[in-house]
């Protein structure tokens, strides 16, 4: 039973976009915590769930397809109301979300599922179950035994089941189920009395528990496919052994019979041993034993389900694919993935051309078209999903070798595909499927059909084409069983034409009670109600032509009713009809009781049924023929208040006879239905609990035309690049901004050669000119050069560029585990989250201001106690804020609480000997605030769970300035905190000074750069051993880069360069030998064991092709600083040693204030 | 500006069980390194010193706009022999686990094509004062042993990393102190 067989092949694009969708759900998870109850916020956690748990199914990954499944199976309880969401439950939906990306990134460094599920699947079932089976605690016995199955299936599970949308669905399933039960029952009985051979029985019975299986697949009950699988194996094992003529140990196998009735409580009617004598069930005879427990069914389902069916459901509408119900915040994503993979397809299905027999080929076509298949279903694309399936259909059949691919069946294909891709490019456009398929079903269909070899191809005509002849059935009686028993599962045949014949049946009584006098009205809105129930279950088929008929026929009946309630008699012989018809196209029908009309039936028929479209101007031609009088009589009951002002109006409008009239009715109409523009006539006619649900349906339709507007909006294409791609790209564009610069050096030396020939060479103005206009020339064309690899970077650059929110996002999931634990809340304001930039930045950028939000609010932001005292608001607010300014990103983490204490803070920089009092007294209050981002300063006087720990703020302060950043502190005691981090837009390319040092060149970069000074010699003095400079009143120590770089200065004279950097809040000067200016330079890593502690950041490649070293500011002042350190420290070790020998104690004072 | 031997790696399946090396000497000794991790093989690049790296690291060079780092292979190796004087170096650009880095070695001499089998194992015996952890093999050639390097080991070894851990600590104790005085 170990899940191996991942499809490695998607797992990284499941990763990609698992990532994605936990991503997106946390967030809303969060947003869940604050608002409960809100029915969109879970709604939107539902479906990247979802969509998780569809990948993870099709990849195979168990432990997340179970661990979705059941957040699903939760969400969904909250979603339906039927349980209310607690701070308790959205802990255990986060921590699932954890273990699913958990068990993600596993999948991503392993290629497995390593974490347990178990305790959180066990967590959330008891979540599930204790909602749904509340007063199923006393089964103790069944439920025990239950639980300590491996997979735990309770009989709980059959709830959440239930619970599922698709109720229609579920009950073809039951009966699926009902069927197939009671076939292994009796195959089970059979194997007792010993009565046939035990191995083909226990085929036959494996061969019943695959197709429940892959049932239970399809309604996506993995616990209970997980069953099944069990189940088979055991099976399996029983086969051998009954091949092996071993004696058969049928007790685990009745035992699994019972397992399963109790998990669905409907099989309780079939008895195992009274249907012994059947081998093979026939329909006939079985139906006898499964209708107590279809009865039973129906019963419950009634029960559960009552309300949803008594009103009819809006969306018969005959418009075919109706985009009303298209998901379109999924379609972008669907119609990008499509496009992928039809573009997959073609190639494959050219290959195909070449090799009709490759297997492989074929699973690899059916992979992609399963895919938009799974996805055009999910979002509701009905003429994609058609297609494909077809598609599917026939791939199966070439695939498992039932048909041979000829040319005329890979043409078939590709049409199909292309079909596809221009219903897809319609998606892009209108979000409408507008092309027509049904030729290509057509088509599809007489390949499929031709494949059973009992009707030729030619002979399919379209369905159709049936329903235009309408009276003339006959040649649809042999299309019917080609188009209708072709499909690969008969079981499912089976059982749909089992339901259909109840169904069937069930219509000729409510005739029948008709006949005898019952309200006409009901029995038409029972009849309705069946008519639904065998459209959805012709859909669940997949009978496209079969659903067109019934929706039909859905119409007459609506009409129908409407015009009986309205006191219009009308005709139900299109009943009769109907089910005639139907009896032609499915002759198990005739099985059944042949319908009979009374003959009073026909007696009422008075006016003909007619087109839909064509009510109103009947209904008013009716009226106009002096109905009038009768009509509005009748409907007095009815509405009369409605009915006098139609009257009024057509009484006013009728005469003129003029277009005019129908805008007059409109207009009434609505007025009286507020609003509502629907179907004018439905509109008068429809009782009150109809009209609801259209008032809905057009608030939907105004969401959704919203909605639509957005997504044309957003629907752009994009393409997914490897990141290493675009750093490539990034390096070139890097090499031509170094060769731009090389030119622009080269310009000038052209000049300066031009004014070389003519003052020294004296040439003559005409040879001059020729030069010059040559000069002229070559910048024009140098400057365009320019501009064209200015834009060209830009460009990349912006390529490289990620919204800021791909971190911003994690933020409120940290404030939230912050403050879990403690007595604050906390209101994360994040602003400017698509405030683009670099890659490298942003990921370099997630570790610092987790420290800053760490910091806010766990020293920043007071108790909520506290708060109150101070008279603030209980909840503190935390603004994370980003936005850009000119080159650079501008980060301000703001917090509202106690700001930062310069008092404290100088008083612990006293306490740890960082600087004297006196010292300490020169400083202004922002360069004391400034001090909590010296390495190990903390002012927390305790260390608490998050922070404290005196690592922070240096960290920070160093990672920023590692970005060529900086970062400012602006802090009021008992107003707040701002951090206020500035970093530059791209770490590639930075502006720099370029300094030469001895034969180097240098490059500083410009983020650092104070300001530069020249001195001359006598302007420095040494303290301690250090060279410093006096600068308006500043010490600053200064220090030779020659020396630092061991190289010889070339220049020794009395004038040098020096460079002030900041850094830290401390300012420190660097000597050159010469500055060279400022430059636009791209940064190139070192290898790291060259780069590692030399002080260098990178390198970057001159104009002349010369690599220049670019310095770490950062990481040069500290290294400076610890050599002295250290070489003050060995003087004065040897200081100490020469006092020690000369035991004299007056120095040592000395050396001790010396020190400081 | 740089010369170039290339090579032509297509008859590279010519003949299977044979091991093809380029070959260079370092002073009298002579070296292998298999040609499929030799990106190519250049001559008089201007080198740029980094200061404060590792004493074996000469500098970096611009290989078409991409810095690469040169290591004297020599100094690295510990390798006591005498420099060939007057000598322009070559500089082998290799291709080690997608790390490409150049070495300086006094002369490559030429493509060796020799038998898997008639490579051993390294000897106990340290060779020249070559560690033999960095050697993968040896094989007879014309009554010379021709020692067949590991770069990765070259390049990455243990040794390496623990000086330079060495180093760290040296300089977290520094910034400690630094602050308790």
């Amino acid at each position: 039973m170990v899940m191996s067989n991942i499809d490695l092949s998607l797992l990284p694009d499941f990763i990609v976009e698992a990532e994605e969708h936990l991503e997106e759900m946390e967030a809303m998870l969060l947003r869940l915590v604050q608002q409960p109850d809100d029915l969109e916020v879970l709604n939107d956690i539902f479906r990247p769930i979802h969509t998780i748990k569809g990948g993870a199914q099709y990849i195979g990954l168990e432990k997340i397809s179970q661990l979705s499944h059941r957040l699903e199976d939760l969400l969904d309880l909250l979603r339906a109301g039927r349980m209310v969401s607690n701070a308790q439950i959205v802990e255990t939906l986060i921590s699932a979300a954890d273990r699913i990306k958990l068990l993600v990134s596993e999948l991503e460094a392993t290629q497995t599922e390593q974490s347990d599920v178990e305790e959180l699947v066990d967590r959330l079932a008891l979540w599930i179950d204790g909602e749904s089976d509340g007063g199923d605690q006393d089964e103790g016995n069944t439920s025990t035994v239950q639980r300590v199955d491996p997979p735990p299936v309770s009989d709980t599970v059959s709830s959440p089941y239930e619970s599922d949308e698709d109720r229609e669905l579920y009950e073809i399933f039951e009966l699926h189920l009902t069927e197939n039960y009671a076939d292994l029952a009796s195959l089970l009985s059979q194997l007792t009395t010993a009565d046939g051979d035990a191995a083909t029985l226990l085929e036959k019975a494996i061969g019943v528990v695959e197709s429940m299986r892959s049932s239970a697949n399809y309604m996506d009950y993995v616990e209970l496919v997980h069953r099944y699988k069990i189940w088979l194996s055991d099976l399996d094992a029983a086969l051998s052994r009954a091949r092996a003529g071993d004696a058969l140990e049928l007790e685990s196998l009745v035992a699994n019979v019972l397992e399963l009735r109790e998990l669905f409580p409907v099989l309780n009617g079939i008895d195992i041993s009274t249907s012994s004598a059947t081998t093979i069930p026939q329909q006939g005879q079985e139906s006898t034993d499964i209708s107590d427990s279809v009865a039973q069914a129906f019963a419950e389902l009634a029960g559960m389900g009552g309300e949803e069916k008594s009103s009819p459901e809006p969306e018969y509408s005959p418009a075919v694919s109706s985009p009303s119900d298209v998901d379109l915040s999924l379609l972008p994503d669907f119609v990008i993935e499509a496009d992928e993979h039809l573009a997959e397809m073609e190639s494959m299905l050219l290959q195909l051309m070449q090799q009709p027999d490759d297997l492989n080929l074929l699973n690899d076509i059916f992979r992609p078209i399963h895919t938009i298949k799974g996805g055009a279903q999910y979002i509701g694309l009905d003429k994609i999903s058609q297609l494909a399936h077809r598609l599917e259909d026939l791939l199966d059949l070439l695939r498992s070798g039932k048909m041979e691919s000829s040319f005329e069946i890979i043409e078939t294909l590709i049409s199909a595909r292309d079909r596809i891709n221009t219903l897809n490019e319609e998606l892009k456009r209108s979000q409408h499927e507008q092309s027509d398929i049904q030729d290509l079903i057509d088509e599809l269909q007489a390949i499929l059909s031709g494949d059973d070899g009992e009707s030729s191809a030619d002979v399919a005509p379209q369905l159709d084409n049936a329903n235009a002849a309408r009276g003339d059935v006959s040649p649809a009686v042999t299309v019917s069983q080609a188009l209708y028993q072709e499909e690969d599962d008969k079981e499912l045949f089976e059982i749909f034409i089992a339901h259909m014949q109840e169904q069937y049946n069930e219509i000729v009584s409510q005739l029948q009670d008709m006949a005898a006098g019952a309200d006409k009205v009901e029995i038409l809105s029972q009849c309705m109600a069946i008519v639904e129930k065998m459209t959805s279950s012709a859909n669940y088929m997949d009978y496209v032509e079969l659903v067109q008929r019934y929706r039909i026929w859905l119409n007459e009946i609506e009409k129908a009713g409407d015009e009986l309630r309205m006191g219009i008699d009308t005709s139900l012989a299109f009943m009769q009809h109907n089910l005639d018809e139907l009896a032609v196209l499915f002759p198990q029908m005739r099985s059944g009781q042949a319908p009979e009309l009374g003959a009073d039936e026909v007696t009422i028929k008075v006016v003909v049924n007619e087109p839909v479209e064509g009510g109103l101007e009947d209904t008013l031609a009716k009226m106009a023929s002096g109905d009038r009088a009768a009509a509005v009589q009748k409907s007095a009951a009815f509405d009369e208040q409605l009915f006098n002002s139609l009257a009024g109006a057509l009484e006013s409008s009728m005469p003129r006879g003029t277009k005019d009239e129908f805008d007059t009715l409109n207009q009434i109409f609505d007025e009286l239905v507020s609003g509502d523009k629907g179907d004018k006539a439905k509109a008068v006619e429809q009782p009150e609990a109809i009209k609801k649900p259209q008032k809905r349906e057009k608030a939907a339709a105004a969401t959704e035309a919203k909605k639509k507007e957005s997504a044309e909006a957003k629907i752009r294409k994009s393409v997914r690049v490897d990141a290493d791609k675009i750093d490539t790209l990034m390096n070139q564009v890097g090499e031509l901004v170094v060769d731009r610069s090389y030119f622009y050096q080269l310009i000038t030396e052209m000049r300066n050669l031009q004014r070389h020939l003519k003052d020294t060479l004296g040439l003559e103005q005409k040879e001059v000119k020729m030069l010059r206009t040559f000069t002229y020339r070559l910048g024009e064309a140098i400057a365009s050069l320019g501009r064209t690899s200015n834009d060209l970077q830009e460009g990349v650059m912006k390529m490289r560029m990620l919204p800021i929110s791909q971190i911003f996002n994690r933020y409120p999931r940290l404030v939230h585990d912050l403050t879990r634990n403690i007595e604050k809340s906390v209101n994360l304001v994040v602003k400017g989250e698509d405030t683009e930039l670099d890659r490298m930045i942003v990921e370099e950028l997630s570790d610092p201001l987790i420290h800053i939000i760490r910091n806010a609010v766990d020293h920043g932001l007071e108790t909520e106690s506290e708060r109150r005292e101070k008279g603030k608001s209980a909840e503190g607010t935390l603004v994370l804020e980003a936005y850009q300014e000119s080159n650079h990103i501008v980060i301000e983490v703001t917090d509202d609480g106690k700001g930062i204490d310069p008092v404290r803070v100088r008083q612990k920089a006293i306490d740890k000997g960082l600087f004297s009092a006196e010292e300490m007294e020169r400083f202004s209050n922002d360069e004391i605030i400034g001090l909590i981002m010296t390495a190990g300063f903390s002012t927390a006087d305790k260390i608490t769970g998050t922070s404290g720990r005196g690592v922070g703020m240096d960290v920070v302060k160093k990672n920023i300035e590692k970005l060529n950043g900086t970062l400012e502190i602006d802090s009021k005691v008992g107003v707040g905190t701002q951090m206020r981090l500035k970093i530059p837009l791209t770490l590639a390319i930075i502006h720099a000074l370029m300094v030469r040092v001895g034969g180097e060149l240098f490059t500083i970069p410009l983020a650092n750069v104070d300001e530069t000074v020249r001195i001359f010699k006598d302007e420095t003095s040494t303290v301690e051993g250090v060279e410093v400079i006096h600068l308006r009143g500043q010490t600053l120590p200064i220090f030779r880069l020659s020396t630092l770089f061991g190289q010889s200065s070339y220049k020794q004279g009395d004038k040098s360069f020096v460079v002030i950097v900041s850094v830290g809040g401390t300012r420190t000067g660097f000597v050159v030998d010469e500055l060279l200016g400022q430059e636009e330079v791209v940064i190139k890593p070192l290898a790291d064991y060259v780069q590692d502690k030399s002080g260098f950041s990178g390198a970057t490649i001159i104009g002349d092709g010369r690599i220049s070293l670019i310095l770490d500011v950062y990481e040069m002042v500290r290294m400076t600083a610890n050599k002295q350190a250290k070489k003050q420290r060995e003087q004065t070790q040897l200081l100490k040693s020469k006092i020690r020998r000369k035991g004299l104690s007056k120095p040592a004072a000395a050396i001790d204030e010396g020190r400081q | 500006m740089a010369e170039r031997i290339g090579f032509d790696k297509a008859d590279d399946n010519e003949d299977e069980g044979m091991l093809q090396l380029v070959g260079f000497d370092i002073g009298d000794e002579s070296f292998g390194v298999d040609i499929l991790i030799v990106q190519e093989i250049i001559r008089s690049a201007t080198i740029t010193a980094v200061p404060n790296s590792p004493e074996f690291v000469e500098g970096v060079i611009n290989l078409r706009g991409n810095i690469i780092p040169v290591v004297d292979l020599r100094k690295r190796l510990y390798l006591y022999t005498e420099e060939s004087a007057g000598r322009r170096a070559w500089i082998l650009i290799l291709n080690i686990s997608d790390r490409v880095v150049g070495f300086i070695v006094d002369q490559v001499t030429h493509v060796i094509k020799v038998s898997e089998d008639s490579v051993q194992p390294p000897p106990e015996i340290v060779i020249s004062g070559l560690e033999s952890q960095y050697i993968q093999g040896v094989c007879e050639l014309d009554q010379h042993l021709l020692v067949i390097l590991n770069f990765s080991r070259v390049l990455f070894n243990d040794e390496y990393n623990m000086l330079r851990d060495l180093e760290n600590t040296e300089m977290v104790l520094d910034e400690t102190m630094v602050v308790v005085d």
